[in-house]
């Protein structure tokens, strides 16, 4: 069965479905009201023991967000008013106890829907109709755990919510099939950020691969197998030899610093699109965040941009779970291949090279400023930086500055908290910022380079049509040599310059990048040990000469053969 | 009784963290602790009655604490309030 891979890897192991009980609510009178109410006081304990299990849990995890949620659903089952509703229904009314529950937890659903003018209230109604599910799941008898099997298992289901990704401990859980799932649900990034193998989209999946029987799961071919052959089984051995072996290597390079034989010192940070992935990405020895992508938080909303206080929560706590690292927020970067409807951008014939990142934000300035404030104010609680994407022009690189400015100067009327040297600094991606970096860099703090879309204007060459895909090689000496040329640049009005595109984790890249003096990588979060034992074990001297040596090169497949040969190439 | 008016202080208002808090605080005395915003009033031993007073940064409550306990019930929310629900 084919699906879509949306967290690297292979797996084999027992096929566990994971279903949704299917729960009716039928109006019905009781037949005793005493024992009726027993019936639900019954469940609504089982269902305090099992949310106070998984609040210890996140407590472990230190992870306040969820842990917010489930104690705030805990309040509830504690809440006079709500269960008193729900024994009323039941003693008074004479009624079922599903009925009971679901009527009281509409009432409220209804009216904290209504809080317009209040997004997180408003947000709430959705974990109060997760406490509804979970009480009537008690009510039918759900068992009140997610009955893990003994053995090594592969999670088949529908879609599965975040806190049932949470229940499964990780250490049996090898792999992820979805019927459904997206690419950003967080069920996913957290399958990505755990390392775990996920398929999305594989349709059919529970009534197929049923009956406790080992599936073959590989997402590099995007396939999942009941009956996998011998090559398959073959390739999947393979990996996993590889994958313990480069495990017990790794654990040294999840922690401490990022210094070259020869004691040349980089960070590694790593990209993230929430603040669920800080935690993992702490795990796994990231020194910051190189470049949180804000779409997400866009795309999550149906009609409307994030409010401000929505934007701001989810800042604030990536800042405060970092602790002083650092945490480059991009502003809004829609358009091209990202789309977000209600933003009412037209179809285009060339997205890429259309209406899109700083060049939308410059034309919508409540947008850009409501982001704008959100992040000055998420300064207050760590070491935020601003970061604008797009930027192919000195005007725009201006307009935008100067909006942060009156954005400051608002904050500061207003007497609002935030940090007054919060750095400031651009993405380079589009050709005429690569080729003016010494000017842009008298006006910005860092520079960022993004070499997915450097690659793909600079070689005009659509990164999404695989015609054209040769093109788009992160090994073309003329990409490097201008990647040289703006780190060369950066340096030279003293600002610092990440890579937080694709080739920064290109195993076979970094010793250039370690050559140039690069002073960050920002990776994916699977990426970061790998990246930083590259680094580790490299030297300074070695790399520069190396570099040396392939910006002398004219081919691509020259410079790929000097770079690969001698290193192993890895499987991604 | 004791009543206090307070105002709230933090950014984002009485958000679930905040009313957390504030039931768990008040459910550790014994008197008992209601707000009264215009003619309503709410149940602060309560969840649901902290949330849906709906209190953004600037709103002013009028808490009334009413029991044994009443004095150090309403020093204690008032620490609360003042210190913004130990957020900004």
């Amino acid at each position: 069965m084919k699906g879509k891979a949306a967290s690297n890897g292979m797996a084999y192991a027992i096929a566990y479905p994971i279903r949704e009980p299917e729960i009716q609510i039928e109006q019905r009178k009781n037949e005793c009201p005493q024992k009726e109410l027993q019936r639900f006081q019954d469940a609504k304990a089982q269902c305090i023991r099992r949310l106070e299990e998984l609040i210890a849990q996140t407590e472990k995890r230190n992870d306040r967000e969820i842990g917010g949620i489930l104690d705030f659903q805990l309040l509830m089952l504690e809440d006079t008013d709500y269960i008193g509703k729900i024994e009323t229904l039941i003693t008074d009314g004479g009624w079922n106890s599903e009925y009971a529950v679901n009527e009281a937890s509409q009432s409220y659903q209804q009216y904290l829907c209504k809080l317009t003018d209040n997004p997180y209230l408003r947000e709430r109604a959705g974990d109060v109709s997760d406490l509804n599910r979970h009480l009537l799941g008690c009510l039918a008898g759900v068992k009140d755990k997610l009955q893990e099997p003994d053995e090594p298992y592969i999670a088949v289901a529908v879609d599965l919510s975040p806190s049932q990704v949470m229940e499964m401990k990780g250490q049996k859980l090898q792999g992820i099939v979805l019927e459904q799932g997206a690419m950003t649900a967080h069920t996913v990034i957290i399958a990505r950020s755990r390392g775990i193998p996920c398929l999305i989209g594989v349709e059919g999946a529970l009534k197929q691969l049923v009956g406790y029987k080992p599936i073959l799961l590989d997402t590099f071919s995007e396939t999942v197998t009941g009956d996998p052959d011998e090559a398959a089984l073959a390739r999947y051995r393979h990996y996993r030899a590889q994958k313990v072996t480069e495990d017990a290597e790794l654990k040294t390079y999840r922690s401490g610093k990022t210094q070259t034989l020869d004691g040349f010192q980089m960070k590694i940070y790593a990209n993230i699109t929430s603040a669920q992935e800080t935690e993992v990405l702490l795990q796994q020895g990231g020194e910051g965040v190189g470049l949180f992508r804000t779409e997400l938080l866009y795309m999550k909303e149906s009609n409307a941009p994030p409010e401000e206080e929505v934007q701001l929560d989810v800042y604030r706590r990536t800042a405060e779970a970092l602790r002083g690292r650092p945490l480059i927020i991009r502003t809004l970067d829609v358009g091209g291949d990202k789309k977000i409807p209600y933003l009412g951008i037209e179809q285009e014939e060339n997205p890429f090279l259309g209406y899109r990142a700083i060049r939308y934000c410059l034309e919508h300035k409540e947008l850009f400023r409501t982001q704008l404030r959100a992040i000055l104010q998420a300064s207050a609680y760590g070491t935020c930086q601003v970061m604008f994407p797009m930027i192919a022009t000195l005007d725009e690189l201006q307009s935008a500055k100067r909006i942060l400015k009156e954005t400051k100067e608002d904050l500061r009327a207003r007497k609002i908290l935030f940090d007054e040297n919060i750095r400031v600094g651009m993405m380079v991606e589009t050709p005429a910022a690569a080729l003016e970096a010494a000017r842009f860099a008298q006006y910005v703090d860092f520079f960022s380079i993004g070499t997915n879309d450097l690659t793909q204007y600079l070689f005009a060459a659509d990164r999404t049509n695989d015609k054209v895909n040769q093109l788009n090689s992160y090994f073309q000496p003329t990409l490097l040599r201008c990647v040289n040329r703006i780190v060369r640049s950066a340096h030279a009005a003293g600002i610092e310059v990440d890579i937080c595109g694709q080739a920064g984790e290109v195993l076979e890249l970094v010793p250039l990048w370690t050559g140039m003096g690069v002073d960050a990588l920002s990776v994916s979060i699977p990426m970061i040990a790998k990246v930083r034992r590259a680094v580790c074990q490299s030297n300074r001297e070695e790399c520069t000469k190396l570099l040396e040596d392939v910006l002398q090169m004219e081919s691509e497949q020259d410079v790929r053969k000097r770079l690969i040969s001698g290193s192993c190439k890895e499987r991604r | 009784m004791v009543t206090k008016e307070l105002a709230v202080q933090n950014e984002l208002g009485i958000h679930a963290r905040v009313a957390s808090r504030i039931v768990r605080e008040a459910r550790r005395f014994q008197c008992s602790v209601t707000a009264r915003k215009g003619k309503e009033v709410f149940d602060f031993k309560n969840v649901t009655g902290v949330i849906t007073v709906n209190a953004k940064k600037g709103t002013v409550l009028t808490l009334e604490f009413d029991g044994v306990d009443e004095q150090e019930a309403s020093e204690a929310m008032v620490a609360l309030f003042t210190n913004k629900f130990g957020e900004r």
